[in-house]
């Protein structure tokens, strides 16, 4: 296999220390650091190490790294570069916002995805800055508070408004909405007969347990601060801790780490419509004709880069003589000539 | 534990579609057939063949190999999965990689789909659902000494495509005296009898179906 290296440890060991000085500058040296988080920023900044070192072993798998060095040079082409960027919407639409795919996979998993997704995005775009004390409040007499990001003064609201209560009960939302969807998530994967002959518990029930884990003990601080007085706090905070760092750490080793790839991987798709003729965000021509019944393949340039890719995983499928390569004939005309061979071997025996 | 494994034979099947049918029926691909039966040459002879995944050990998995995504895991065991549903992003490479036509694509809910030994009932030792439908066991369901006693032909794990040679988990059940399909010398020689035929050196046989 031919396979580029990259020195993973140090790209990660980079990125670990691109993090800690951004925490750093963001919370004023420290300053606006809270302390009682700092297990939470620890765990970020090694799970953030291993994800980009999991990340860098990735994208040197040949075929990945064919697609992303092919995808970065396309996009960063003057040819191309409109194309690019008029599709990068639309592709961040389908794949990641509104998810339409889970749609075509069925309504109930697509609201499970959503409730799921946006729940987790939402939850960590306001835990991760409040972590690494990038976000605070300060009161403004009488009854307002001032908003700081980054060191930086944003707005003023009041604490006693509507803008207060959602943002002090932000998170609350968020594993409402992720309880929901991890309540769908868990009846469809004790309930449907597909998921229960196939599922895996490390790799797609542990991930849910944790997330609801996350939810519950968040929830449950709320509810001890609001209604128990206090007690237990010092308990769930520990656990919804440990629970959390827990979740982080496995990002690059299981299930979750489709949260770096699916992003990631939109540069494949895009590079495939624009330059592969594939067809991902709408009907596009097929170029690509096979060799034996000429059914449609995408395009010659995908089926080029495909065979390169195969040579690069020491894989070569050239038929000889005039045939051309197996990767030149559809799925069908593959089996046929197989079977073509077959009967050759058995002559009358063949039935 | 001796490996039970798939052991496929063209020249039993009947072009029934008991398999396709039966496949169907799993819960994991719900109405989708994962095994397909084609006609091998449907203006001549009405000789139909199965294809089932192939388990490819050596090289390991092309259609894994491939994916820029690792979204076709591989059991410990050899079994090739079908694509994880939170990763595969409908790249197609799998599909036009695969040396056995082998995995179907449904390219608007971003899923590739594939034949996956029936994992759920061979990991507690049941057999495959196209297995247990076939009438005539051209998929039959053993281990390599189950086939001995069982069965004739020779169980072959290599099909040669040219210059590549693929060894698979799954087995071809071929004559004795061959230890490989080798798919482009075989065709070779079918167009040489063509050739031959045509210019009336051989005997022609007649079509069987018209």
């Amino acid at each position: 296999m031919i396979r580029r290296e990259l020195p993973a440890a140090t790209v990660a060991v980079l990125a670990a220390a691109v993090l800690v000085l951004l925490i750093s500058l963001g919370s004023r040296g420290f300053k606006d650091f809270d302390s009682a988080l700092v297990g939470y920023a620890v765990a970020v900044i090694f799970a953030t190490a291993a994800i980009i070192y999991r990340y860098s072993l990735w994208i040197t798998r040949p075929p990945t790294w064919r697609y992303f060095k092919a995808g970065w040079t396309n996009f960063l082409s003057w040819r191309n570069f409109r194309r690019y960027t008029s599709l990068i919407p639309v592709a961040w639409w389908h794949d990641i916002f509104a998810q339409t795919f889970i749609l075509k996979r069925g309504l109930q998993r697509w609201v499970m995805h959503m409730s799921i997704f946006w729940g987790v995005v939402i939850s960590l775009l306001i835990t991760l800055p409040l972590t690494f004390g990038w976000i605070r409040f300060t009161l403004v007499p009488p009854d307002s508070y001032l908003f700081w990001f980054f060191g930086l003064p944003l707005f003023q609201f009041p604490i006693e408004a509507g803008t207060g209560f959602a943002f002090f009960h932000a998170l609350d939302f968020t594993a409402l909405l992720l309880i929901l969807g991890v309540a769908i998530a868990l009846w469809r994967r004790t309930t449907e007969v597909g998921l229960l002959t196939t599922q895996r518990f490390g790799f797609d029930l542990v991930p849910l347990v944790l997330l609801l884990a996350i939810a519950v003990t968040g929830l449950a601080l709320t509810a001890s601060s609001l209604w128990w007085g206090g007690r237990f706090y010092w308990f769930i905070s520990l656990t919804h801790q440990v629970v959390v760092v827990g979740w982080l750490l496995s990002i690059p080793f299981g299930k979750f780490f489709h949260i770096v790839e699916r992003p990631a991987s939109i540069g494949v798709t895009l590079y495939q419509t624009i330059n592969q003729e594939v067809e991902h965000y709408g009907e596009q021509p097929q170029t690509g004709r096979c060799r034996c019944c000429g059914q449609e393949l995408p395009s010659p340039q995908f089926v080029d880069d495909l065979k390169v890719t195969l040579v690069d995983l020491h894989q070569n499928y050239d038929l000889g003589d005039d045939r051309g390569w197996l990767q030149d004939y559809c799925p069908t005309c593959k089996r046929v000539l197989r079977g073509q061979a077959y009967s050759q071997l058995m002559g009358k025996r063949f039935l | 534990m001796p490996v039970k494994t798939l052991f496929v034979d063209p020249s039993r099947c009947i072009g029934c579609r008991a398999c396709e049918a039966a496949c169907r029926e799993c819960d994991s691909h719900k109405g989708e057939s994962m095994v397909m039966v084609d006609f091998v040459d449907r203006a001549t002879s009405v000789a139909t063949q199965p294809t089932v995944c192939m388990h490819c050990e050596d090289p390991v998995a092309p259609c894994a190999q491939v994916c820029p995504v690792m979204a076709i895991l591989i059991t410990p065991d050899g079994v090739v999965q079908q694509a994880e549903t939170s990763r595969c992003i409908a790249c197609r490479n799998c599909v036009y990689a695969c040396p056995f036509g082998v995995p179907k694509m449904d390219a608007e809910a971003r899923l590739m789909k594939k034949c996956n030994l029936c994992y759920d009932r061979t990991s507690r030792g049941l057999q495959p659902w196209c297995a247990q439908a076939c009438p005539t066991q051209a998929l039959w369901y053993g281990d390599y000494e189950e086939f001995v006693n069982q069965r004739r032909g020779r169980a072959v794990r290599h099909t040669v495509f040219g210059a590549q040679e693929v060894r698979t988990r799954v087995c071809h059940v071929l004559p004795e005296e061959q230890s490989r399909l080798d798919v482009v010398a075989l065709l070779k020689e079918a167009q040489l009898a063509a050739a031959e035929a045509n210019l009336g050196f051989a005997p022609r046989e007649e079509a069987w179906v018209l």
